[in-house]
């Protein structure tokens, strides 16, 4: 185990640690062009690293993988630009409200509170979602395996938005307030709780009916930019970046990426859907039990100069 | 600087001279074979070993205390089912590192009058809250800090051993984490005989980043704006470069 210093956050850490993390995290994030922020900030936080240090540091190693793994889509034409755009124009106002509402958590001393409750509140619904619907998608093929998958389609409230325009890269013809105010939330919810992808994903899939073969790519491009935002935030007004734990982080996090995308080929999208509401649903258990059962310990320290 | 060390030379000079009776000095002679530390980029925690001769034979103790920090303890408490944080309590000047070491137990060196008065042993520093000093619970919070501390290995719970030479040559081997914080530590060594303190004297100790570590940790807390784009535009091209070298093969 060769241990690293990490200068930002005053402590050594093992780095081989560190590459298989950041590696199991990027297999993940390959596989299903989430950011894989909602796995890696608290894994960080269970290595000892200040929590502060662990959301700002993975906005940072995001950067990497998310860009690593848009050019892999890219390549296949697998990203539909105009709509990436949008959301990202959303995505960067989100990110600079998330970074205020964390500054006043932060006075209130309530925030690993309400990242832990809001952790379980949004990956709770999304993976339940996420379960059934593939579940009953995976039953339905079984039963028929020769009839077309069922098509989805736009929610009716969302179907009747205004300012409709058609997206050909997606090949969806929908208002441009539903990918705007996606992004503005995932932006709110990347700069606060590392989660990005996790809640982007599965509601450009469910909400806006988008095929699966666009939604890595372009989950992947908004956030790539997004992630560059909160990284220097999080570098600028509060030095919780670690440029030498986001390293290893990356190095581990690309080459997990590729193997993921590679396996994405293969999977079929019904699976790949349950596999990702299985893992989703498991750490919102995980955090629930932590919150509700068995705190870590009675008292809690934190330096705070 | 000079005149300390001056004194110190006239000091060992004046040992040296009088090996057995101790009423021309009672000072005890110490030092440390790392006066400064340096923390760099394979930093895996510190050893380093605190020395000297004491005036005459009897106990020695050895405290050194980490640079303050400010501390925060938070309480957990259950409401509707779920643990949220409660009351807290904030403690300043708290050590960042307390070890301790003796020649024996400390409760047959000194008295605990002495043992508490000199803040020696983990139960017994002494925290205190400046903004709610009169809080009941005061006493429970800093045991907390104390124990949440020493199960990082930044405070020590049981003394660790000084071996004591010829009745005048002391040794102790201070071991450091890696969580260490940076700047001025201090070493205070007490001689004592029958549980009365015959002399002490301290050393300082420097925690000092060097090479990458500091040049990172300045930038970062100096030149944050640069140092953002810098990682940013690190972290891009880290991507970017992956995707076409994986690409090619």
């Amino acid at each position: 185990m060769v241990q690293i210093y990490l200068p930002i956050a005053e402590m050594s850490v093992s780095i081989v640690t560190l590459l298989f993390m950041g590696a199991g995290v990027g297999v993940l994030s390959g596989l299903f062009g989430i950011g894989g922020g909602f796995l890696l900030t608290p894994l960080l936080i269970f290595l000892g690293i200040p929590s502060g240090i662990a959301v700002g540091t993975q906005a940072n190693q995001s950067i990497a993988s998310s860009i690593s793994g848009m050019l892999a889509h890219k390549r296949n034409r697998n990203v539909d630009i105009p709509l990436a755009l949008i959301m990202l124009a959303g995505g960067l106002a989100g990110t600079v409200t998330g970074s205020s509402i964390f500054s006043y958590l932060q006075q209130l001393g309530q925030i690993d509170f309400l990242v832990s409750a809001l952790y379980v509140l949004f990956l709770g619904l999304i993976g339940f979602l996420m379960l059934v619907e593939s579940i009953d998608a995976i039953l339905r093929s079984h039963r028929n395996p020769h009839l077309p998958p069922k098509p989805r389609q736009i929610p009716q409230v969302i179907a009747r938005l205004p300012f409709r325009v058609n997206f050909e890269g997606s090949g969806i013809h929908i208002s441009v307030l539903v990918p705007a105010l996606l992004g503005y939330i995932t932006g709110i919810t990347s700069i606060l709780l590392g989660l990005n992808g996790t809640l982007l994903v599965p509601a450009m899939i469910y909400l806006m009916a988008m095929p699966a073969t666009v939604v890595a790519g372009t989950s992947l491009f908004q956030l790539a930019f997004v992630s560059m935002l909160s990284s220097g935030f999080h570098a600028a007004f509060h030095s919780t970046v670690d440029i030498i734990l986001a390293l290893p982080l990356m190095a581990g996090g690309v080459m997990g990426a590729q193997i993921g995308s590679r396996f994405a080929g293969r999977l079929r999208p019904d699976y790949a859907r349950l596999l990702l509401g299985l893992v989703v649903v498991s750490v919102a258990l995980r955090l629930l039990i932590q919150l509700t059962v068995f705190p870590d310990a009675r008292f809690s320290i934190e330096v705070t100069s | 600087m000079r005149m300390r060390l001056l004194r110190r030379l006239l000091m060992i000079l004046v040992v040296m001279g009088l090996p057995h009776k101790g009423e021309a000095s009672s000072a005890i002679i110490a030092d440390v074979s790392d006066r400064s530390i340096a923390v760099t980029a394979g930093f895996n925690g510190a050893r380093t070993t605190l020395f000297g001769t004491l005036p005459e034979t009897g106990d020695v103790i050895i405290v050194v205390k980490g640079p303050s920090e400010t501390i925060t303890v938070r309480e957990k408490k259950r409401i509707a089912g779920m643990w949220v944080n409660g009351a807290f309590h904030t403690f300043k000047n708290v050590p960042g590192i307390y070890w301790v070491a003796s020649s024996r137990p400390l409760e047959l060196i000194a008295p605990d009058e002495f043992l508490r008065a000199q803040q020696i042993g983990l139960m017994n520093v002494s925290l205190k809250d400046s903004d709610t000093p009169d809080d009941a619970r005061i006493d429970e919070f800093s045991h907390a800090l104390l124990i949440q501390k020493a199960m990082r290995d930044e405070y020590t719970f049981a003394p660790a051993m000084i071996h004591v030479m010829e009745g005048r040559l002391y040794r102790a081997d201070l071991e450091l984490p890696s969580s260490a914080p940076t700047g001025a530590y201090i070493a205070t060594t007490y001689l004592m005989q029958d549980g009365k303190l015959i002399s002490a004297q301290q050393t300082p100790i420097y925690l000092k980043k060097e090479g990458s570590p500091e040049w990172i940790s300045n930038m970062a807390h100096s030149h944050s704006y640069t140092y953002a784009l810098i990682t940013i535009v690190f972290a891009s091209f880290s991507g970017w470069f992956s995707a076409i070298l994986l690409q090619r093969r």
